[in-house]
C-alpha cells in the first residue's frame, strides 16, 4: 500500500514538483473512508471511494495556492501540510456512539474497530486480491497515461515549464490537474489500509513516510511508473535478504541509494533506461518480422 | 497576562537563539548549494553522541565534550557533503536530497546500533539558579545559550564581511558560474561553508542538550526540522533572516505552549511556517514572489 | 508548405502583419529596447541584425509574451498582443526557435514534434488520453510528414538530447513549422553551425520556412542573410539604427560603426 504513495509522489515528481507531504493524503483517505464506513456504515466500496475523493479534494485545495510557488519553496509547503495534517489528527476526536460502543478517531490514540471489511464480509484472500487488483489498476492507468497527450504534457512541464506554456498550454493548470489525481492515489492507499488493519494512528503518517515514498521513485527510475515500485521492493526485498543483520539495514539502503543517485540522479529506469529499453525491443520485434 | 506573555517571549528569545544557531547552518549550505540538506541535524546529532560517549566512558570535562561534539558534528557534515552535493552535478537538486535522506537513515541507524539505549545523559553546562529580575526569570543555561548564539553570530557576521572566505563565500551563494569565473574554487568554499555549518550545528547542539541533560536518537529530525522551519520564516538564504526566523519560532512555540497546550505546539509552529510560504514565501527578510521572466532570464 | 492543422485564429485582413510601435524595456538599469518601430507586411523576410547584446533576442521576448513590455503597443494583423502570454501566442499565429536551443531533451524527435500538437483547439478529452482516433493518426501523419521534409525522419526515434547541433536546429525548426504559423521568429537558426551546414539549413529555410509566411530572422550570418532576406533590420543597443534592402543595409555607415567601430577612415 505503500506503493500508492509512491506511484503519488511519482505523478508530482514527472510535473516537476517535489512532494514531501503525499503522506497527508493517505491519512485524509483512512481517516475519511474508516469514518464514513464504521460511524456511517456505508458499504466497503463506497467508502474507499469517499476516501479516494476526499484525498483528490483535499490535494487540489492544497495545490491551488502552493503551486505557484517555486519549486523548493512547494515542497517545503507540502512537508508543512503534511505535518499539520499529523498534528490535527493528534487532537481530532469524533466518537459517536454505535451499537453500543464509542467508535471513531481519538486523537492520538488513533482509530480503531474500522471492522468493515469484517462485517461485510470480505475475507482477507478477496481483500489481497482488491489491493493487487486496484494497484494493476492505478498501473494500467500510469501506461495509458504515458503513451497519452495528457503523460507527455505532464513530461513537458516537468522539463520546462516555460517552454510548455510557449507551446500555448497552461503548466500550472496541469500541475494541479496532476496533483489532484495524484491525492487520489494516495486516498486509494489510505482507504485500504484503514480497512485492512482495521486501525490507523497519526504516528503512521510522519515525514519519514513520506520521503520514503518520494525516494522510491527517485531510485527506481523517474522514467516509468514500474520505478517507485522496484523501489519499494528493492527496499522490501532488501529488509528480507538482509534479516541476519537485520540492524543495518538501513546503512546498507542508505548507502546503496546515496551511490546509486551519484550516478543515475533519475533513478534505475530512468527516461535515457525506458528509452533504450523500448528502443531494444522495437527492434526485436522487427527482426522477427 | 501580560507578564505571563512577556516571560514566555524571553524564554522563547532563548531557546529560539539555539534555533537560530541551527538555522544559520542550514541557510550556510542552503545558500551556497541552493538544496537542502536534510542529513543536518543526524550529522550533528552524531557529534552530541560521540560527546556523551567521551562523557560517559572517559568522564571527560564539559569543554572536551563541547570539542568532540563540534567536530563529531563537522565530521559527519564532511562525510554528507562528500557524498551527497559534491559528487551529485549540479542540476539535479532532487537527486542530492533523496542523496541526504538516505544518509539521514544512514547516521540514525548508526547511532541507534552504537547507543542503543533510548536516552543517554549529558553533561549539564552549569548548575545554578536561575536569574529574577521583576516578575520575570531566567535560567542561566538558557541565558549562556543565548550568548554564545550571540557571540557566535557575530564572529559569522565578521568572517562573512570582513575576510577572504567569505567574500567568496558570498559570491559562491549569488552566483556560482560568475565565482567560478572569478577564479573561485566552488568545491572548495562549499566543503567549507558545510565545515562552518557542521560547525555552527554542533555548537548548538552542545547548547540544547546539555541544558536538556540527555540526548536521544530523536534528535536528529528534530533539529532538522527546526532549523528547516526556523530558516523558511526569516527568509530562505538569508543569514540576518535565518536569526530573526529562530528567533520567531521559539516566541511561537513557547507562546502556543502556554496558551494552548503542548498538542498544539508544533502545528502552530507549522501553521505559521504555512502562512508565510503562501503570503510571503520570502518570509521575513526576503521577496514576495519569483515571476515568470525570472524563469526565462534564465536560458532563452 | 500549409498545414491542415493549425490551430491558429485569424484575424483581420487589410492590416500590415505586424506592427510594433514605440515599445521599451529595461532590465534594471539596462534599457534593452528603446523606442522601437516596426512595420511588417505579410509575406515579408525581415533579417534582424545587430552587434551582441543589441535587444534582437529580447525583442523576440517581447513578441512572445515572454517579458513585458514598459511602454508601447505591438499589433498582429490588427489585433492587439501586447503583454499577452506565452501561452495564448501560438494561437495568435506566432510561433519561434531559440538561440541557445530548448529542445525537451529527455523526449524523442518525434515527440518534440508532436507536443506542439497538443494545445490545438480540436483536441478534446479522448484525444488526451487515448490518441486512436482518425483525426489523431492524421495530426501524426502530419507529423511525420514534416519530419520527412526537414531531413529529420531517420532520426525521428532518437531521444533530442543526444543529436548533433545542426539536427537539433532542424528540430528547432519543425517544432516551430508544425502549427503552420503565420509569423515564424528564427533566432540564430544557423548558430554554431559550419559554413556547409549552414548553407544547408538556409536552403532548408528558404523550402520550407519562407514560401506564403512572413518571418523576422536574426542571424550573424550575412550570406544566410542577403539569400533569403528582402528587407534587414538593425538594431544596436536596443535602438533602431537602419531598415532597408540588404545592398544599402550593408553600405550604411552607422551600421558598419555599430559593427565595426569608428575609426579615422570611416568618421
Amino acid at each position: 500500500m505503500i506503493a500508492f504513495i509512491a506511484l503519488s509522489a511519482y505523478l508530482l515528481l514527472l510535473v516537476g514538483e517535489i512532494s514531501f507531504g503525499q503522506q497527508a493524503f493517505f491519512a485524509i483517505s483512512a481517516y475519511g473512508s474508516g469514518m464514513v464506513t464504521a460511524i456511517w456504515s456505508w458499504p466497503f466500496w463506497a467508502g474507499v471511494l469517499c476516501g479516494c475523493i476526499l484525498g483528490g479534494l483535499s490535494a487540489a485545495l492544497i495545490a491551488l495556492p502552493t503551486l505557484r510557488l517555486r519549486g523548493l519553496y512547494f515542497s517545503i509547503a507540502t512537508l508543512a501540510f503534511a505535518e499539520m495534517v499529523r498534528l490535527t489528527f493528534e487532537i481530532f476526536r469524533f466518537q459517536v456512539e454505535v451499537d453500543g460502543e464509542m467508535v471513531g478517531p481519538n486523537g492520538s490514540d488513533g482509530f480503531r474497530n474500522v471492522r468493515a471489511v469484517y462485517e461485510q464480509n470480505i475475507s482477507p484472500l478477496d481483500y489481497m486480491l482488491i489491493i493487487y487488483a486496484l494497484l494493476s489498476l492505478v498501473l494500467l492507468g500510469f501506461i495509458i497515461l504515458e503513451r497519452s497527450r495528457l503523460g507527455s504534457i505532464f513530461r513537458m512541464v516537468g522539463e520546462d515549464p516555460l517552454l510548455t506554456e510557449m507551446q500555448g498550454l497552461n503548466a500550472t493548470g496541469y500541475k494541479l490537474l496532476a496533483a489532484t489525481m495524484a491525492g487520489f492515489i494516495a486516498g486509494i492507499g489510505g482507504a485500504l489500509y484503514v480497512h485492512l488493519y482495521t486501525y490507523v494512528e497519526p504516528k503512521i503518517f510522519d515525514v519519514m513516510l513520506g520521503v520514503h515514498s518520494l525516494a522510491y521513485g527517485l531510485i527506481g527510475g523517474l522514467g516509468t511508473a514500474l520505478g517507485p515500485l522496484i523501489g519499494v521492493a528493492i527496499d522490501i526485498g532488501l529488509l528480507e535478504s538482509i534479516r541476519i543483520t537485520a540492524g543495518y539495514r538501513m546503512i546498507v539502503f542508505g548507502g546503496l541509494v546515496a551511490l546509486l543517485l551519484i550516478f543515475r540522479p533519475r533513478g534505475i529506469l530512468d527516461e535515457t533506461a525506458v528509452h533504450w529499453l523500448r528502443m531494444r525491443w522495437r527492434r526485436l520485434r522487427n527482426v522477427r518480422g | 497576562m501580560a507578564a505571563d506573555f512577556i516571560q514566555n517571549c524571553l524564554d522563547g528569545l532563548m531557546i529560539g537563539s539555539a534555533y537560530s544557531l541551527l538555522a544559520i547552518g542550514f541557510t550556510l549550505i542552503f545558500g551556497v548549494m541552493r538544496r537542502l540538506n536534510l542529513s543536518y541535524g543526524p550529522s550533528i546529532m552524531l557529534g552530541a553522541f560521540l560527546g556523551t560517549l567521551v562523557y560517559l566512558e572517559f568522564q571527560a570535562g564539559n569543554i572536551v565534550v563541547a570539542l568532540v561534539t563540534v567536530l563529531g558534528a563537522i565530521a559527519a557534515g564532511i562525510y554528507v557533503e562528500r557524498v551527497c552535493f559534491w559528487a551529485i552535478r549540479r542540476g539535479a537538486a532532487a537527486a542530492s536530497m533523496v542523496s541526504s535522506f538516505a544518509v539521514w537513515m544512514q547516521l540514525e541507524e548508526i547511532v541507534t546500533v552504537f547507543f542503543p539505549e533510548r536516552t543517554y545523559s549529558f553533561p549539564s553546562m552549569i548548575e545554578a539558579e536561575p536569574i529574577t529580575f521583576g516578575p520575570f526569570f531566567l535560567a542561566i543555561e538558557n541565558l549562556i545559550m543565548f550568548l554564545s548564539a550571540v557571540l557566535l553570530t557575530v564572529i559569522l557576521h565578521f568572517c562573512l564581511y570582513h575576510t577572504r572566505f567569505g567574500l567568496a563565500l558570498r559570491a559562491v551563494s549569488e552566483n556560482p558560474r560568475a565565482a567560478e569565473f572569478m577564479g573561485i574554487n566552488i568545491s572548495s568554499i562549499m566543503f567549507w561553508a558545510f565545515v562552518t555549518a557542521s560547525a555552527f550545528g554542533g555548537v548548538a547542539a552542545y547548547l540544547i542538550i546539555s541544558t536538556d541533560g540527555q540526548v536521544t536518537p530523536m534528535f536528529g529530525i528534530w533539529a532538522t526540522f527546526k532549523g528547516l522551519i526556523a530558516m523558511m520564516l526569516g527568509g530562505m538564504g538569508s543569514i540576518p533572516g535565518a536569526i530573526l526566523g529562530g528567533l520567531l519560532l521559539g516566541i511561537i512555540e513557547t507562546n502556543s505552549l502556554w496558551y494552548l497546550g503542548v498538542e498544539y505546539r508544533d502545528l502552530a509552529a507549522y501553521f505559521v511556517l504555512f502562512m508565510f510560504l503562501v503570503f510571503r514565501p520570502g518570509g521575513i527578510m526576503g521577496q514576495v514572489s519569483v515571476l515568470r521572466e525570472q524563469a526565462a532570464t534564465r536560458r532563452v | 508548405m500549409k498545414l491542415q492543422f493549425t490551430g491558429c485564429e485569424c484575424v483581420g485582413e487589410g492590416y500590415a502583419m505586424l506592427e510594433v510601435k514605440n515599445i521599451s524595456r529595461s532590465f534594471g538599469g539596462v534599457q534593452a529596447i528603446e523606442k522601437l518601430n516596426l512595420t511588417l507586411d505579410a509575406g515579408v523576410i525581415l533579417g534582424l541584425i545587430g552587434p551582441n547584446g543589441s535587444g534582437k533576442t529580447t525583442l523576440f521576448n517581447v513578441l512572445t509574451g515572454v517579458y513585458r513590455v514598459d511602454k508601447g503597443k505591438i499589433r498582429l494583423r490588427g489585433k492587439d498582443i501586447t503583454n499577452s502570454k506565452p501561452k495564448e501566442i501560438i494561437r495568435f499565429g506566432i510561433a519561434r526557435t531559440f538561440q541557445n536551443l530548448r529542445l525537451y531533451k529527455r523526449m524523442t524527435v518525434f515527440d518534440n514534434v508532436w507536443v506542439a500538437q497538443h494545445s490545438l483547439p480540436g483536441i478534446n478529452l479522448r484525444d488526451l488520453i487515448l490518441s486512436n482516433s482518425k483525426r489523431e493518426n492524421l495530426r501524426r501523419q502530419e507529423v511525420q510528414n514534416l519530419l520527412e521534409i526537414t531531413g529529420l525522419i531517420e532520426c525521428s526515434d532518437q531521444l533530442a538530447g543526444g543529436l548533433p547541433l545542426p539536427q537539433q536546429r532542424r528540430l528547432e525548426l519543425a517544432r516551430a513549422l508544425i502549427r503552420s504559423p503565420d509569423l515564424l521568429l528564427l533566432d540564430e537558426p544557423a548558430g554554431g553551425m559550419t559554413p556547409a551546414e549552414t548553407e544547408e539549413m538556409g536552403a532548408l529555410i528558404k523550402k520550407t520556412a519562407v514560401p506564403e509566411r512572413t518571418c523576422i530572422i536574426i542571424e550573424h550570418k550575412m550570406g544566410l542573410l542577403s539569400d533569403l532576406c528582402q528587407r534587414l533590420c538593425v538594431l544596436n543597443f536596443g535602438k533602431k539604427i537602419a531598415d532597408g534592402e540588404p545592398k544599402e543595409i550593408f553600405k550604411h555607415p552607422d551600421v558598419i560603426e555599430a559593427y565595426l567601430g569608428r575609426n579615422q577612415f570611416n568618421a
